[in-house]
């Protein structure tokens, strides 16, 4: 059985790296966009693409806008998009929620637990 | 008016405090979470010993009556100790680790954090993108005289923390009763 295809949107690469070295020993396959624009343009054209795990604060286009986008007029509406971030005010939560988010991480996270997201959110 | 003025400066006051408090708390959780048990240091022996500071990354950050900038400044090694990719699970060397990367993101992290502990205080600030410096024998000048510098230290490593902050003096500090959602808590939804 093929890899699941995840998008992680953040501009460290330490970060995305990060991701990945939790993500690819599960079985997931890790594409990187380094940005809100970047990501976009990845969710639009990776195939079979079964999740997104997105930064809030980035250069060019951030993470609520890249979402918001992403979701708007009914696009993408099978796709689970988590925001990882070192923002945690409950507005901007709500404020992603309402945009079509379906989970949020405060950085650092925990990579057993990321796992297990994208475990039962790709399942 | 006298007594305006000087509730007024009382405010400035006090959210300077606030936000050195709740700093030193950040920074240390902060750094405790990638591996390293510095401390707040007021010693002058520590300032004679200051290692060379290579790496540094500064944000910007503003609100309706607060704006400044937040830099941290580290040496080599202490950026690389706290990577989380310095070393992979045989603990071998990683040679994709990026320290210049790395503190611009463990910046991004702090002032997330401070911002987050500022969110009970009634003041919401938005962050710019960390900028990242390197060199050699890295200094700070404040531009402000309300320019604070706080050190952290352990025996061998030192972390260097600037805080600028202008605080208009119409600023008000108010309890909050939304709480932030805590570093490293996952919530799906």
């Amino acid at each position: 059985m093929a890899n699941k295809k995840v998008l992680v949107v953040d501009d460290s690469a330490t970060v995305r790296q990060q991701v990945a070295l939790a993500l690819s020993p599960a079985g997931f396959d890790v594409v990187e966009a380094v940005d809100g624009v970047q990501g976009l343009k990845l969710i639009e054209t990776t195939e079979e693409l079964r999740l997104v795990i997105c930064d809030v604060n980035m250069p060019h286009k951030n993470g609520i806008e890249m979402l918001s986008e992403a979701k708007a007029d009914g696009k993408n509406a099978d796709l689970p998009i988590v925001m990882l971030t070192t923002e945690g005010q409950p507005a901007l939560i709500k404020k992603a929620k309402e945009a079509g988010a379906c989970g949020w991480i405060v950085k650092p996270f925990k990579a057993d637990r990321l796992v297990a997201a994208a475990q039962k959110l790709t399942a | 008016m006298a007594s305006t003025a000087a509730a007024n400066a009382s405010v400035v006051e006090e959210f300077h405090k606030l936000a050195i408090d709740h700093l030193q708390a950040a920074a240390i959780a902060l750094f405790s979470d990638y591996g390293k048990d510095l401390q707040v240091s007021e010693s002058t022996k520590e300032e004679k010993r200051r290692l060379s500071l290579s790496l540094g990354a500064a944000i910007g950050f503003t609100s309706e009556h607060v704006r400044g900038v937040l830099a941290i400044a580290v040496d080599e090694r202490l950026a690389k100790d706290m990577n989380p990719l310095s070393t992979d699970d045989s603990g071998a060397e990683n040679s994709k680790a990026n320290s210049t990367d790395w503190i611009g993101e463990l910046a991004n992290q702090l002032l997330g954090r401070l911002k987050n502990k500022l969110l009970a205080n009634g003041v919401e600030l938005a962050l710019s993108t960390p900028v990242v410096v390197q060199g050699t024998h890295l200094r700070l000048g404040a531009v402000h005289r309300r320019a604070t510098r706080l050190l952290f230290t352990d025996a061998e490593n030192q972390a260097h923390v600037w805080w600028d902050a202008e605080v208009d003096s119409d600023l008000v500090i108010s309890e909050s009763t939304e709480e932030p959602q805590s570093e490293g808590e996952m919530v799906l939804f």
